[in-house]
């Protein structure tokens, strides 16, 4: 018996020479990729698709699906070492394994929103806690099924608070100066997210979030990789960060220029109690973000996040 | 920083290795593909703490057999991630004795999958098993009991066809 399974094995360990793996530096350019601006493929390919929307350009969809209530997004929590995907389908806030092998495997994974600590954990993420249509001024807004992490900013940043999540949910606010008339492009287009955090996870993600700005003073999608920065505290909620993303200039057909001014953008948390709102700016085609506008959207976040668990 | 040249090193003595076991809890060369790249992925984000493991290999394995399960496969959903960017899935039809022994093994519970493949592919001694799985070593040497005598029989039934068409 034992002979036939070594024979059986051996054919398989041949047969498996017809496999192919990508080069390792591939491997890691494509984990640096996705660490940090997960689904934006995703999202520039439905832009392919319905371009127009808002005239020329990389216009992006923003279906807009009214008002009702976010559905509740489970985070799936290991109940032993943290391993793999901690998120919904696709673009996944992955939560790579960090304890050894010896660690027995994850057995019965918890895939329900959590409900055992009430009343500090909801069920889901009410639509009034989070930005919403009107916010962007273009009718362009959008319930996300997957949720939008912008702050794996490189592959150093850890986010250990991840495990603490109990509920998030994202939105996409296409957003344009309310000033500005029908013939403009949008200004802007955002992504928010809320979580709510069981224990100090909310605390422990904004002092893991600023550490992560120091670990990452470069990383991510684009060549050369964005440039990190911390600008403090503007001052929100219970705490707050803001982090300016500064990327390559590109000219107007998209393509990088090194002598373009440099799309710069922002990444912006604030705490409120046990919950945090992230606010993503994505910048618009190929300008970057206005940071008046970031600052007016990011206490508007904070005072929807402050009303509803404030 | 981490080290590229340190990963890329692991990368290239491992990974083939790596794809026979993921072929081996799979059942599927091109799923195979796709679970241990997707482990590698994993590993270079979190590449300080793999290299500084007493058993980068063997952290990397518990990834590939989570990420094999239906279960782990159905939450992450990083796969249609992975087949965009991922390598071409195999051109040539699989060989017919390592059919045999995937559908066979497809048929096994998990953990003895894990445990035969973990014994016959990377020649695995019962305690090192017992500390990659968590389990204790009574309890690996049963899965490696079971696992063959199961697996044995599997293969005696599914070669029995053979025979009675030579008659």
């Amino acid at each position: 018996m034992s002979n036939e399974l070594e024979n059986a094995f051996a054919a398989l360990a041949a047969d498996a020479g017809r496999g192919r793996l990508l080069p390792a530096a591939e491997v890691r350019r494509q984990s640096d990729r996705r660490a940090v601006r997960r689904g934006v493929l995703t999202v520039t390919a439905a832009a392919v698709l319905i371009a127009g929307a808002f005239g020329t350009g990389w216009a992006l969809g923003g279906d807009d699906r009214g008002q009702a209530p976010i559905a509740p997004i489970p985070i799936v929590t290991p109940s032993r070492s943290p391993s793999v995907t901690v998120s919904p389908p696709a673009k996944p806030v992955s939560t790579p394994p960090s304890a050894p092998p010896s660690t027995p495997p994850a057995t019965s994974p918890s895939t329900t929103a959590p409900t055992s600590k009430p009343p500090t954990v909801p069920k889901s993420i009410p639509a009034r806690a989070m930005l919403n249509k009107a916010d962007g001024n273009t009718g362009g807004f959008a319930r996300l099924t997957e949720i939008w992490d912008p702050t794996k900013l490189c592959g150093d940043a850890s986010y250990p608070s991840s495990q603490d999540a109990a509920v998030r949910a994202s939105v996409r606010v296409i957003y344009k100066r309310p000033e500005l008339g029908v013939e403009y492009v949008p200004d802007d287009v955002v992504y928010n997210t809320v979580t709510v955090y069981r224990g100090n996870g909310a605390e422990d993600f904004l002092d893991e979030l600023r550490d992560a700005v120091r670990e990452c003073p470069t990383g991510g999608e684009g060549e050369p990789p964005p440039k990190y920065r911390s600008l403090g505290s503007p001052g929100l909620g219970d705490e707050s960060v803001m982090i300016e993303r500064s990327a390559v200039g590109r000219l107007g057909t998209g393509e990088p220029d090194p002598k373009a001014e440099r799309q710069i953008t922002y990444i912006v948390a604030v705490r409120v109690g046990d919950a945090v709102t992230l606010l993503d700016t994505t910048g618009y085609e190929n300008a970057g973000s206005i940071r008046s506008s970031v600052d007016s959207l990011a206490a508007t976040a904070a005072d929807r996040l402050t009303d509803w668990r404030g | 920083m981490r080290d590229a040249d340190g990963f890329d090193e692991f990368y290239r003595e491992t990974s083939a290795r790596m794809l026979r076991y993921g072929y081996a809890m799979t059942g599927d060369l091109a799923e195979a593909q796709d679970v241990v790249q997707e482990a590698y992925t994993r590993a270079w984000r979190n590449w300080r703490t793999v290299a500084a493991h007493p058993a980068p290999e063997g952290w990397l394995r518990l990834v590939v057999s989570r990420l094999a399960t239906d279960r782990w496969r159905r939450l992450s959903g990083w796969r249609a991630a992975v087949r965009r960017a991922g390598p071409p899935e195999p051109v040539a039809p699989p060989g017919e004795d390592a059919v045999v022994l995937t559908a066979a093994l497809r048929r096994l519970a998990p953990n003895l999958r894990q445990a035969v493949a973990l014994h016959y592919l990377f020649d695995l001694p019962v305690a090192a098993i017992a500390a990659e799985t968590g389990a204790a070593v009574g309890t690996v040497t049963s899965w490696l009991h079971r696992g063959r005598t199961e697996l044995a029989a599997i293969l005696a039934s599914t070669r029995l066809p053979e025979a009675t068409d030579v008659e």
